[in-house]
């Protein structure tokens, strides 16, 4: 459990330390944080879902579009409640999630 | 000048449509049948409200509704109130394509009509969400008024569209984010300022797929919220629209009807105060400020 905010924590993410050399209170520098957060969003549009990061706490909030939504208490359960609330497979080597990514980045580029 | 406070009662049947477009109840039979009491018990309840009290109502009904319950629809009709739309499934407007959103919309506009003799003046955007077209397809569909921006409460104003902002991005220098907000342009479409206090469901629906979800809120304290902001408004403003917006999934349950009741008698209890549509209270607005009028004019979305 977190002393900070009583939040019930899942197991750390390799993930969570990256940057962490910078002062915060949950592992993430808030930049870090916010990059990781744009990231997760970038690979659940292709399945009409969003992310939102409280800022507070391990937890994100992943929703459907339709008014569904569950609290993931972590990077490691973002994935289980993004199956859950898409009705298609979620699927790393999805040709859907491939192309999204591809465009996304020479968008970027 | 003499008080004249505009009373609105904004009544959005969600119903079946809300938990399929709003509200995760889609896999939910249960949530499903939630839908069916807003449509079949909620709404002739609150009929019979307004008719004990002489209210007239403005019934903002997603096309979904109006489909599934048609007997209430006739019922609303032949009380005489005024019936606007609210999406077909309450979806999104700023999820949709401008192509889903244009057909939605027409198709609406087109069952209201056919139920009500009259099309729709006035407009709810499901979510009190407008996407970049929905102000123009208003206008292209014959809307006079909406309810669905937050610019201002207990005062009408004229849209604004396009307000443009810049998003944080810590991945950048901050003199890249540190830019103010730009306005965006005035159109000739009146707003009844859409207002979350002043709303039945966030506090008092229960919400099985929202994680923050309330439901269990006592309508005694949303009643002293109520009461709070319309003493307010009757103290500082000698003109102004209290518009409510409720619904009959939430508020034709009878803690919810008990505590309309006595709002009611006691707005009753002022002078000054009168019970319009939503369609009246725009259209009073209309006449006492012509669009555009000059800059600085309290019709102006925040200039007051």
């Amino acid at each position: 459990m977190c002393v900070l905010c009583y939040e019930f924590a899942s197991e750390e993410h390799w993930s969570d330390a990256l940057g962490s050399d910078a002062g915060t209170t949950v592992g993430f520098p808030p930049g870090g944080r916010h990059r990781r957060t744009a990231l997760i969003a970038a690979v659940l549009r292709p399945y009409g879902l969003t992310v939102s990061d409280p800022g507070q706490g391990r937890h994100v909030v992943v929703g459907d579009l339709k008014g569904s939504s569950e609290v993931a208490a972590g990077l490691g359960e973002v994935w289980a409640a993004a199956q859950r609330l898409s009705s298609r497979p979620v699927d790393v080597l999805d040709d859907l999630l491939l192309d999204s990514l591809a465009k996304e980045i020479g968008q970027r580029a | 000048m003499p008080k004249d406070i505009k009373c609105v009662f904004g009544v959005d049947i969600d119903a079946v449509g809300g938990w399929l477009g709003s509200y995760g109840g889609e896999d939910s039979p249960s949530d499903i049948q939630r839908g069916m009491f807003s449509g079949e018990v909620g709404t002739p309840r609150l009929l019979r409200l307004f008719k004990k009290y002489d209210v007239p109502a403005t019934w903002f009904i997603p096309g979904h509704s109006i489909e599934t319950f048609p007997n209430s629809v006739k019922m609303i009709v032949d009380q005489g109130h005024e019936i606007g739309a609210h999406g077909y499934s309450h979806e999104n407007p700023i999820a949709m394509t401008p192509r889903q959103e244009e057909d939605v919309l027409s198709y609406c506009v087109e069952l209201i009509e056919k139920v009500s003799g009259k099309a729709p003046r006035g407009y709810v955007p499901p979510w009190w969400e407008m996407s970049n077209i929905t102000a123009e397809l208003l206008k292209k569909y014959g809307f006079t008024y909406d309810h669905g921006q937050g610019f201002h409460d207990f005062t009408p104003f004229y849209a604004r569209v396009g307000d443009s902002w810049t998003k944080i991005d810590y991945s950048k220098n901050a003199s890249e984010w540190m830019k103010p907000l730009v306005r965006g342009e005035v159109i000739d479409l009146v707003e009844i300022g859409a207002n979350w206090y002043m709303d039945d469901l966030p506090p008092m629906m229960f919400i099985k797929k929202a994680p923050n979800s309330a439901g269990w809120v006592n309508p005694r304290d949303v009643e002293q919220w109520w009461r709070d902001q319309f003493d307010w408004v009757y103290r500082e403003q000698d003109y102004g629209v209290y518009a409510f917006t409720i619904h009959p999934d939430v508020a034709g349950r009878p803690q919810v009807l008990l505590m309309l009741e006595r709002l009611i008698e006691y707005i009753n209890g002022h002078e000054g105060v009168s019970w319009v549509t939503m369609e009246g209270a725009a259209d009073d607005f209309r006449t006492r400020y012509a669009f555009p009028g000059p800059d600085g004019s309290p019709f102006l979305p925040g200039s007051c």
